[in-house]
């Protein structure tokens, strides 16, 4: 009879052959007395080996308590957990159409404002050429009295009229021109302040994995410096009154 | 906040081993190394306790292997698995630890007190009885001595597998050796243990031998 060796046997009292090895050595077993004896053996001295046990040492168990520890850890997890979100919905939107579809959307809105803007410096323009045009109208009182002076003065004030005409298209195609350019101007800004944007939303991302690992460890942290942390606000209240 | 929420985080905020010897070795992380140390500082000092006989010695043993792995970092590969990396500094660390011994001692670890330190609080206290919660001490005792008698390259592949539950194939992987020779050493070192427990035990008496054998050692497989 062909006996298994050691090897086997010490393989199978620790589970590790296969099965029809197993089931070879178990046939063999039932009708091998010597077998049978080593095998004991084995066993034995496995549950002698078993009962030199040692006590837990600190970490083992505690380290598979790695996140709640505490209602202000799930708070400062939730917290993340929201941030995260934030910068995913920034991430997504942040798309080009969308940019675009921002922009048309804006554009009645900039010239608009920009329109009110032009009206109002038209007005404040307008001030002072209205007080020049009184104080031309003012030597016309005594004009009435003189018809010579009276029609040369109205061929002056003609003139006047036109070249103020002039101007004012002129000041109008300046401030159009103006407009255009502002316009031109708010949008780059808009365009920069989208990828500002977007950058701070990367930024974001970035930091939240970083505060991420720093919650973990600070899990860590907690749970290993679980004796020494209790005595520490006991003395800060202390300290206070 | 749901337990399933609570797992799902939890998940989410957990490196594996071989993740956080990337980051230690990458950028040397603190943080990494922190989450390492916590995971495997109970496993390591258990080896080193066995592997030494003395719980005192195997936590200095498992410090020493952190510093050393830390100033190591470099030459793990990350193909290998990171527990084999850490099982195997810990492992020269206590072969360094009995070579220094020998040295130091003519008197073999076998021959030492009856009453050495460090055993007696190293039990588990769930004996429900003060006599056989001492029978307890003393079945422990001559067992971490049989242990100790046995040639080192048994020794650790008994403490590996029978203690720590490692697989044949990662025995082997740590001590770098091939398969077949972790099978005989590991049936080399049960029959050595079984000839020097025999008659040592059969002192202690059949209820206590009863007793230990009712146990199942899954129970107590640490890792």
């Amino acid at each position: 009879m062909n006996h298994p060796t050691p090897e086997a046997w010490a393989e199978y009292v620790y589970g590790e052959c296969d099965a029809p090895t197993k089931a070879d050595l178990e046939a063999h077993v039932a009708v091998c007395p010597a077998c049978r004896v080593q095998l004991d053996q084995f066993r034995r001295i496995q549950s002698e080996l078993t009962a030199y046990t040692l006590p837990q040492i600190a970490s083992a168990s505690r380290s598979i308590r790695l996140l709640p520890r505490g209602p202000w850890l799930a708070a400062a997890a939730a917290a993340g957990v929201f941030l995260l979100g934030v910068a995913t919905t920034l991430l997504i939107s942040g798309g080009q159409n969308r940019d675009e579809a921002i922009q048309t959307r804006l554009k009645p809105a900039i010239r608009q404002e920009l329109e009110a803007l032009m009206a109002s410096s038209n007005t404040l323009r307008a001030t002072p050429v209205q007080l020049t045009q009184s104080d031309a109208t003012q030597p016309e009182i005594p004009s009435t009295t003189a018809p010579d002076a009276n029609e040369e003065l109205r061929t002056a004030f003609a003139e006047f009229l036109t070249v103020y005409r002039n101007d004012r298209a002129e000041d109008r195609a300046v401030l159009a021109n103006a407009i255009q350019q502002l316009e031109r101007q708010r949008r780059a800004d808009y365009i920069r302040l989208r990828s500002d944007l977007e950058t701070v939303a990367l930024t974001t991302s970035d930091q939240l994995s970083r505060t991420r690992s720093d919650l973990s460890q600070l899990a860590v942290y907690t749970v290993s410096d679980d004796r020494p942390n209790p005595p520490a606000p006991k003395d800060k209240d202390k300290g206070r009154p | 906040m749901s337990d399933g929420l609570l797992q799902s985080l939890r998940n989410l905020f957990t490196l594996t081993d071989e993740q956080a010897m990337w980051r230690l070795q990458h950028s040397g992380d603190g943080e990494a190394f922190a989450t390492l140390m916590e995971r495997w500082r109970g496993p390591i000092a258990r080896l080193c306790t066995r592997m030494t006989g003395d719980a005192h010695r195997g936590e200095d043993l498992a410090q020493e292997a952190f510093l050393k792995l830390y100033s190591q970092r470099h030459q793990y590969r990350a193909e290998g698995r990171f527990s084999s990396f850490l099982w195997r500094i810990a492992l020269n660390l206590c072969h360094d630890e009995s070579r220094r011994n020998r040295r130091r001692s003519e008197v073999p670890l076998e021959s030492e007190d009856e009453d050495q330190p460090g055993h007696l609080d190293l039990l588990a206290d769930d004996a429900p009885s003060a006599s056989e919660q001492v029978e307890d001490n003393e079945r422990a005792q001559i067992v971490s001595r049989a242990l100790l008698r046995l040639p080192e390259h048994y020794r650790s592949v008994v403490v590996l597998k029978h203690y720590h539950g490692l697989k044949l194939r990662e025995i082997a992987e740590v001590l770098g050796i091939p398969d077949g020779t972790v099978k005989s050493r590991l049936s080399e070192g049960l029959q050595q243990l079984g000839r020097y427990l025999t008659p040592h035990l059969a002192e202690l008496g059949n209820v206590a031998e009863g007793r230990g054998r009712n146990r199942k050692p899954e129970e107590l497989f640490i890792l």
